[in-house]
């Protein structure tokens, strides 16, 4: 391996990095892959991919908080953050957890460091950005304009959407702003709609007619089903069997499927093509799909040309080498450990004519900062964002029987954008289907509540659970944030982990903009919960880890797992680190993939366009391979 | 691990007035040996037949009718300090699937050099099989899961 120089190295395995070898693999290129978690997980033989999935299967169901990387093993040599280690920041770092969290909040997302990287535990909801979302400046006085629009990502979003197996219905998808062709003529999913809930249907019930007041303004919400990356009933009409280069017109295309009589069939589980074809109801989709139903990254490796790929695992990159005359990349340096948790490893070093980072928006930062790469515009790390997300919660008059079912299948998309947004952020808000997990941590919480407080017991204990728990509601109020400069990630050798890496250092703080949505959006949930007869009885306790305050009201927010930010894109060298074509503005072979180019979050959930964005990447570096 | 059978039918009996559940559902849970067995493993032989015992008294002496059942069932269980909190953790075991550790104050008092208080799930299994979700009208999250589309009715049951 020290020798071969393969056309593209690659480092990271998620969604990001598994698209780009899957494509370029497929072009006929020679791709070397560099993941920094276990071997074990990047098992494709039907035995070993089932073992191992089952073993994560049994970490979660013994795991006494079920949080998002609860299942995943937790490798001192390749850590990953947990949001059990979050705590409020008072004055100095918290260095509890992976991250180093300077403040002055703590920043509440994670990710996992395994192959299939974080859409292991994803939720799978995808929605397209809307076109306003990438002319925030222009059109509102906010942040920045990206180099690129939605016009040019929308052939990028069908690719992705074959690609992760997307379930929706085009007729149902009305989003503010949207402009007259947003999906194309005749556009369909590759699958119908996801069936929406029971709550759902009570909620859509309940809502109808009901008129909202925000700044002055009216505004009648509207819920519609979710787009999401799991397994429903092929839709007949959808005509694409994949996505592939072609070399005369230098593009990569969709190509319709050869038959008439061809259909569109569901990705199965990893082990066994025929298990996880529909979503069965498991509703753990976060943080494991027992069948895979839900898609992860793993079905895209799976389906990469195995004669041009090669995978090294358990290999954490650590530097990338810059040739000073011409700042091209030269190669990426990683620390191999035998052990997960042993402070041995063997260095190496992979060659190739052009490099992909795609190690997620922190890991990138962190390799960039720790290589003093892309210096020319100091925005290394800056700009990390996130959806910032209210919760409310209460019980619903009628039982609607939550637990079940996928972690939500509708949304609220009113306020994805308006004018408001030359004040304060929009916000999506998913109607969740899982109780109140979410903030109380129930049904655990309830239980424990009603034997050791109300001294239930029998059937009095069992007619409290069932009426309780199958009425509670949750909703989502998930605000965008802007990119800031001091939202960043950094690094000091003050801090390092197990082998000697860097571990990420974390400034992180919630701008009015932001909170100000927050005010917003609670007085939307305040006028739905009365119009509908909710019992309310959301609270934010002053000693939760992100708790603020904004016009003397106390607000709780929680991350959404979507790590967006420090490796930016923008229109030139001085503003950003990557340009239009996601290749870094200082390294003409270097490129960046993932949510870290995003130069603005809007309100869509990150993966669906940092997917669309990553076939982009992987067009423009076979164009520069030819 | 100290394993017996001794005991199975008075912790399944006085299960069912403690979970509302009949025996036959508890039996087909299929846990109720591992959760005895729980028990034994943290709070000994001594004890674990001392509260069946007394379980079984209960049972006896009120004939299983209520309301003396329940007025005993307050009394001698759930108001004592001894067993008071075994028998929520009964509870609790038989709908969550987990051991909750026993308080401080009870350790101090009854439960010197006891092993294996802290808070687990008692297998894969028990987490499964908690009574919590059929209670709600679910399914444990992440298993038994009721097939595509199930989400959008009401239960069945
Ligand atoms: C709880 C939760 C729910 C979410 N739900 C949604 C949702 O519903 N919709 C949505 O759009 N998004 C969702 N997200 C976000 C989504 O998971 C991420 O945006 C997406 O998975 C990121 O993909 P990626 O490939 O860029 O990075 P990752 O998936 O994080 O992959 C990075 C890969 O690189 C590897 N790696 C890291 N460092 C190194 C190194 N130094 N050397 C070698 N390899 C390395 C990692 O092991 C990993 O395999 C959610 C996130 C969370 C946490
Ligand atoms: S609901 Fe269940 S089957 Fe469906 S995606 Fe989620 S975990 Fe998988």
């Amino acid at each position: 391996m020290e020798n071969k120089e393969y056309d593209v190295v690659i480092v990271g395995s998620g969604i990001a990095g598994s698209i780009v070898a899957k494509t370029l693999t497929q072009a006929g290129k020679q791709v070397l892959l560099l993941e920094a978690g276990l071997e074990a997980g990047m098992a494709f033989d039907s035995e070993g991919a089932y073992k191992n999935y089952q073993d994560y299967l049994r970490s979660y169901y013994m795991a006494l908080a079920k949080v998002p990387n609860a299942p995943y093993p937790d490798i001192k040599d390749a850590e990953s953050p947990n949001v059990l280690d979050m705590t409020q920041i008072n004055g100095k770092p918290d260095t509890k957890g992976y991250f180093v969290q300077n403040g002055p909040l703590p920043f509440a997302s994670d990710y996992a460091r395994a192959a299939g990287g974080t859409t292991l535990h994803w939720l799978g909801t995808c929605l397209r950005m809307l076109p306003n979302d990438f002319k925030m400046r222009s059109k509102y006085g906010q942040a920045v304009d990206w180099p690129i629009d939605y016009e040019y990502l929308k052939p990028y979003y069908e690719m992705a959407e074959r690609e992760i197996g997307v379930s929706s219905d085009v007729s149902e998808q009305i989003y503010p702003n949207m402009g007259n062709d947003f999906f194309g003529k005749d556009y369909v999913f590759p699958m119908y709609k996801i069936p929406q809930s029971y709550i759902d249907k009570s909620f859509i019930d309940g809502i109808k007619g009901l008129k909202v007041s925000l700044n002055g303004d009216v505004y009648t919400p509207e819920c519609t089903s979710t787009p999401q990356g799991r397994n429903s009933t092929p839709n007949e009409k959808y005509r694409y069997a994949a996505t592939v280069w072609n070399k005369t017109s230098q593009k990569l295309e969709l190509k319709p499927f050869p038959k008439e009589s061809d259909v569109y069939v569901p990705v199965g589980a990893i082990w066994d093509p025929y298990s996880g074809q529909r979503c069965e109801g498991n509703a753990s989709c976060v943080p494991i799909c027992p069948v895979q139903a839900k898609y992860n990254a793993l079905k895209t490796l799976k389906s990469a040309k195995k004669e041009h790929l090669t995978l090294l695992s358990q290999a954490v990159a650590t530097q990338i080498h810059i040739d000073t005359s011409n700042g091209n990349i030269t190669g990426v340096s990683y620390k191999q450990y035998p052990h997960p948790d042993s402070k041995d490893y063997t260095t190496g070093t992979a060659k190739g004519k052009i490099y992909v980072l795609a190690a997620n928006a922190i890991e990138n930062a962190k390799i960039l900062l720790a290589s003093g790469a892309c210096k020319t515009s100091d925005q290394v790390g800056r700009n990390l964002m996130d959806h910032t997300v209210l919760l409310t919660w209460g019980l619903m008059k009628d039982k609607v029987y939550p637990f079940r079912g996928p972690g939500s299948t509708t949304n609220i998309p009113t306020f994805r954008d308006g004018d408001f947004r030359k004040h304060h952020a929009a916000w999506i808000s998913p109607i969740d289907n899982w109780g109140w997990g979410w903030p109380t941590g129930s049904p655990d919480t309830d239980l424990d509540h009603a034997v050791s407080t109300l001294n239930l017991y029998g059937k009095d204990l069992r007619t409290y659970i069932g009426d309780l728990l199958s009425r509670q509601l949750l909703l989502h109020f998930e605000c965008e944030q802007l990119p800031e400069k001091t939202n960043r990630v950094t690094i000091d050798n003050k801090y390092l982990d197990n082998i000697g890496n860097y571990r990420p250092i974390i400034n992180y703080n919630v701008a009015d903009y932001s909170l100000k949505a927050f005010k917003a959006s609670k007085t939307v949930s305040d006028q739905i919960f009365a119009g509908m007869g909710v019992q309310d009885y959301t609270n934010y306790p002053a000693n939760e880890p992100d708790y603020t305050t904004y016009d003397g009201q106390g607000y709780v927010f929680r991350g959404a797992g979507h790590v967006v930010g420090t490796h930016c894109m923008g229109t030139t060298e001085k503003n950003s680190v990557v340009n239009r074509d996601q290749q870094a503005w200082d390294h003409k072979n270097l490129y960046l993939v993932g949510a870290g180019n995003m130069a603005t979050l809007g309100t869509s959930n990150p993966t669906l366009t940092l997917a669309a964005l990553s076939f982009a990447a992987a067009e423009n570096i076979l164009k520069a391979l030819k | 691990m100290d394993k017996t059978t001794a005991g199975l039918d008075a912790f399944l009996a006085i299960s069912v007035p403690l979970t509302g559940y009949s025996k036959i559902a508890l039996v087909a849970t299929g846990m109720a040996q591992s959760y005895l067995d729980a028990v034994h493993r943290v709070i000994g032989t001594e004890m674990t037949d001392e509260y069946l015992t007394l379980t079984a008294r209960i049972l006896q002496q009120t004939g299983g009718k209520e309301p003396a059942l329940d007025r005993e069932i307050r009394q001698q269980l759930l108001a004592s300090l001894k067993y008071g909190p075994l028998t929520r953790n009964i509870i609790q075991m038989w709908y969550w699937g987990a051991w909750l550790p026993l308080p401080p104050a009870w350790m101090a008092k009854y439960g010197k050099g006891i092993k294996g208080n802290e808070n687990h799930f008692v297998s894969p299994e028990a987490y499964q099989q908690g009574l919590i979700w059929n209670a709600m009208g679910s399914h444990p999250e992440g298993s038994k899961q009721p097939g595509f589309a199930s989400w959008s009715i009401a239960p069945l049951s």
